[in-house]
This record gives structure tokens, sequence and C-alpha cells, in this order.
């Protein structure tokens, strides 16, 4: 048997009186035109819904959609938040088509503290698997700077200390020969060169100790993303060598104008032409030509080339170039720091780049090193 | 007042809920209590528009992160939704592909709502840190923000209300 529209009427005043919600009837507008129970917040007969109900503002479209396919229109814990931040009670809506009018039925249901506490463990599962992965994802993050950490220190450490040494070494030699003094058979000129070595050693590790902090600096600050003529920079930083050298240094291919920070890309070209000058062993006829490749329509990355006609670099020191403190020939250049190749490798890197060296030494003459650059980057963001 | 609604996405521990009560209520809580459901605030925005008069009624949407690219397609989230703010933490870079995933859904599934991204937690990275190289081809407004400082939040919210009432949203 049916139950009586008054045994229907009577359930709802007790569901709704023992505080499970509410029950509003709208019409076809979504105006209230009836209201059983406590609704979260107060609601006047013949306004719309959604200007007293804010979470339902909107959603008329949408709740008529549901109801013209007789489906229920649902949003399941929905908390509304006072002006002073506290929360009301949270509660479940339903929209459902009055079929005795052309409006609507609207449910309000009080969540019961064990659904809260079910959704609230069910979010804290979640939190905690992305915090694994994020812990996870830290971690080798962490794992990478000891990494680098330990190396510096044992570059700092171990390399350091070879010009130290020889200073302490010289500095033997002149006492030495200082108190062997006689007028009459001091070798001045080897005094002299004595002195003279020490001075060498003294810059070679002032050299490095600024190197070394360059080198720690490099990926590590953010340089400024702006808009650069590459070929216009490549040829401000020809531009400082030419008196310097009498090496002819040419400037070839397709050059983009490209967002990119400035700072480390002048460095890592100022960088392979100082190397390329510093060990050419024929600089009356040599030749340096840097080459920018076409990039092709889905290219990340520009292609720069900086060749040489010098001596070239043996294959064994192809990957121990970039190293920290490492150089081919210690006695061409005494003084150099060691470092110039090691920064730029490690600024390209630390923008998503890479430089790399090509040579067929002994067999054929030249070297290029070829940079591979980011063709996007982002400024920040403000 | 013009009112209008605007949800915020995002994963979960973003910051979201951080952002939108240093907004409305000027508080920062530094304990962690994620959202279940929705949360709905009500704050105003004075003085914007072309006219720089107009006052706004901004419905907020607070979301629970929880799969958050299935939020869209629950219905009640974005129907009726001006604009969309999406929030990533600068400190979990995995956030941001997050964020760029649920842009492009917003997108697809309800085109012409107004979009902002917000990369929040800036006081956690600090000006050193390189910028994101994913954003680099996004076309919606990004904001580096920090509900914890108050950094740009303001700014965020307003910067909304405004585009969403110049484009008639």
């Amino acid at each position: 048997m049916e139950p009586s529209a008054d045994q229907i009427v009577a359930a709802a005043r007790a569901l709704t009186r023992f505080g499970l919600g509410a029950l509003i009837w709208l019409d076809d507008q979504f105006r209230v035109t009836n209201v059983l129970g406590t609704p979260p917040v107060p609601l006047s007969h013949g306004v719309p819904i959604g200007e007293s109900l804010t979470v339902l503002f909107g959603l008329e479209e949408s709740i008529a959609e549901h109801a013209a396919k007789n489906r229920p229109f649902n949003i399941h814990n929905i908390g509304l938040i006072e002006s002073d931040g506290s929360a009301t009670s949270r509660y479940e809506l339903t929209v459902i088509a009055d079929t005795t009018t052309s409006g609507y039925f609207l449910m309000i249901t009080v969540l019961q503290s064990a659904n809260g506490f079910i959704s609230e463990l069910e979010h804290e599962q979640k939190r905690s698997r992305l915090m694994e992965r994020d812990i996870a994802e830290r971690t080798l993050e962490v794992q990478r700077i000891n990494a680098q950490l330990e190396e510096f220190t044992y570059v700092i450490s171990h390399d350091l200390n070879a010009p130290l040494r020889a200073i302490r070494l010289l500095n033997e030699d002149v006492r030495q020969s200082l108190a062997r003094l006689d007028p009459k058979t001091l070798d001045k000129a080897k005094l002299n060169k004595t002195i003279d070595a020490i001075g060498t050693q003294t810059r070679r590790m002032s050299n490095m100790l600024v190197g070394l902090l360059e080198y720690a600096r490099v990926g590590r600050t953010r340089d400024l993303v702006e808009p650069i003529d590459l070929r216009n920079s490549v040829r401000e930083v020809v531009a400082s060598f030419k008196r310097a050298t009498p090496i002819q240094i040419s400037i070839r291919g397709q050059w983009p104008t490209l967002e990119t920070p400035r700072a480390p890309f002048e460095l890592v070209i100022r960088n392979l032409v100082d190397n390329a000058i510093k060990h050419h062993d024929r600089p009356q006829n040599g030749q340096i030509r840097i080459t920018a490749q076409p990039c092709a329509p889905a290219s990340t990355h520009l292609y720069i080339d900086v060749s040489d006609d010098g001596p070239g670099i043996a294959p064994e020191w192809h990957e121990a170039i970039f190293e920290a403190f490492r150089r081919v020939d210690d006695r061409q250049h005494p003084d150099s720091s060691g470092l110039g190749l090691a920064l730029i490798r490690k600024a390209a890197r630390s923008l998503g780049g890479d430089v790399t060296v090509h040579s067929e030494a002994p067999a054929a003459r030249g070297t290029t090193f070829t940079v591979r650059w980011p063709l996007k980057f982002t400024d920040t963001i403000n | 007042m013009i009112r209008k609604k605007v949800v915020l996405l995002g994963e979960i521990g973003v910051g979201k809920t951080s952002l939108i009560r240093r907004f409305v209520l000027d508080r920062f809580e530094t304990s962690y209590k994620g959202t279940i459901g929705f949360n709905i605030y009500t704050s105003s925005v004075l003085g914007i528009g072309h006219d720089g008069k107009t006052n706004l009624e901004l419905l907020i949407w607070d979301t629970d992160g929880d799969e958050a690219a299935r939020l869209l397609q629950r219905t009640p989230v974005v129907q009726g939704t001006s604009g969309v703010l999406i929030v990533a933490d600068l400190s979990r870079p995995r956030t941001i592909q997050t964020m760029l995933s649920l842009a492009r859904a917003c997108d697809m599934h309800i085109p012409g709502r107004h979009i902002h991204l917000l990369l929040n937690k800036a006081d956690l990275v600090g000006d050193s840190a390189p910028p994101p190289a994913e954003l680099a081809d996004v076309v919606h407004p990004v904001l580096v923000t920090s509900a914890k400082t108050g950094e740009k939040v303001r700014d965020a919210f307003r910067d909304v209300a405004d585009a969403i009432l110049r484009r008639g949203l």
C-alpha cells in the first residue's frame, strides 16, 4: 500500500526536524516556493535559490538538463565558509524534477561525521603517496648535489695544493741560494728566474680561485631572459679579441634572434674563442670559424660550431678537458686556471644545453667545439 | 553587485586553500588541513573593470585536488564558472606538469573561460631558482605567488576578476 500524502509529509517533517537537512521546493525559474527543515542559509520565498545558496549559482542550466533526462543533479561534500573563516556543516545537495509541477525539489542532507572521517582518511592516504613521490625525487636531487660537493672538495684540496707546493719549493730554493750568497758567485739570472716562477704560480693560484668562484656560481643564479640578436652578440665577443691575436675569426651561418640569457651565452662563446686562440700553434696564419647550423622546424636547440685549424686534441683528452683544472699542456700556459672548458659545459648544461668536442688529432689538425643551445627559455614570470 | 564564480584547481598540497584564505581572510596557517570535497568562499573585489569603479562579488570554489583532471568532468565544479585559477607548487616541479595538463583540459572542456596560472610557494624557492622551462609556450597569464607572504595573491584574484569583467564572462 502506498503511503498517504499526510504520511509522506509527516515523514519529511520528522527527517528535517532532526537536523538531517532540508527540503526546498523551487519553481521552474528556481525561485523558492516552500521550505521544510533548516537550510544552511536563510532562504526567502520568491528569490532564486542561487542568490541565497551560492553553491547553486550558475548551475541552473545543468540542473534543468539533468531533470530533463530524469536524472538527479548532485553535489557531494560541500562546505560553506563564513566570513570569519569558520566552516558550516558539510552537506550533500540533490536536485530532482518535481513531477507535479514544472519545478524542482532540492534536498539538502547534512553529512554525518563518519562519512567525513572516511573522506579525510582517503585524502590523507593520497597525500601520503604524493609526499613519498616528492621525497624520492628530492632524495635524488640531494644525492646529485652531494656528489658535486664531494667533487668540489676534492678539487680544492688536491688541485689547489699543487701551486702551493710549487711555491714552497721555489721559496726554499731562494732561501738556500741566499744562504750561500757570495757576491762573486751569485747567479742573478737563476735567482730572478726562480722569483719569476714564484710569481707565475701565485698568479695561477689566484686564477684558479677566481675560476672556482665563477664555477660555483654558474647555474645557481637566474639570468634575465631577453631577446638577443645572436650574431651581434657573437660579433661583440669576437671584437674583444681582435687586438690580442693575429688569428682570423669569422662568423658564419644563419643566426636567429632568441629569447635567452645573455651572460651565459657570451661566456660560452668567449671561453671557446679564448681557448682556441690560446692553444693555436700557428697564430700568424690561423683561422677560427664560428658557425650557426640551420635549425630544422621541430628543433629544440641551436647548434653552434667553434672550429679552429690548430694542432687538435687527442681523443684521450676529449672528456678530460671538460674536467675542472685539467690542462692538456701545463707548460704552455702555466698560470691558466684550467677551468675554462669546465665552466662553459656547466653553464650550457645548467640551461638544458651542452658542449662537445670533435678532433682527429694526431691524424689531422683542427678542433671543433659544438655548442647545443636551447631555443626556448622563459623569464620569470612576473 | 555583480556575482561571478571562479574555481581553483591543482594537485593536493599546492596551496589552493592557503591562497584563498590569504585573499579572503588575510590569514595564513602553517598547519596543513586538506580540503575534502568543495568549500565555497565569498569575497568582494572593488574598483575594477574598464572604468575602475565596478565591484564584483567572487564565489570562490576551493577544490580537493583529488584526481584533478577528473574534476572537470564533474559538472558542478565547472558549470557557471567564469574563471579558473590553476595552482602549482614551485618547490615541486611535478605539480607544474599537472597544472599544464589541467590548463589543456580546461581549454578543451570549458573553452572561453579565463584561466590564470599561479606558481605558488615562491617563498620556498627564492629568486635564484631558474624559471620553469615548461611555461615557455603557455598562452595564459602566469603569476608567481606566496600565500605565506601574501606576494601577488591579491593581484592574482583582482586580475582574474578584472579579466572576467572585461571579457564579459
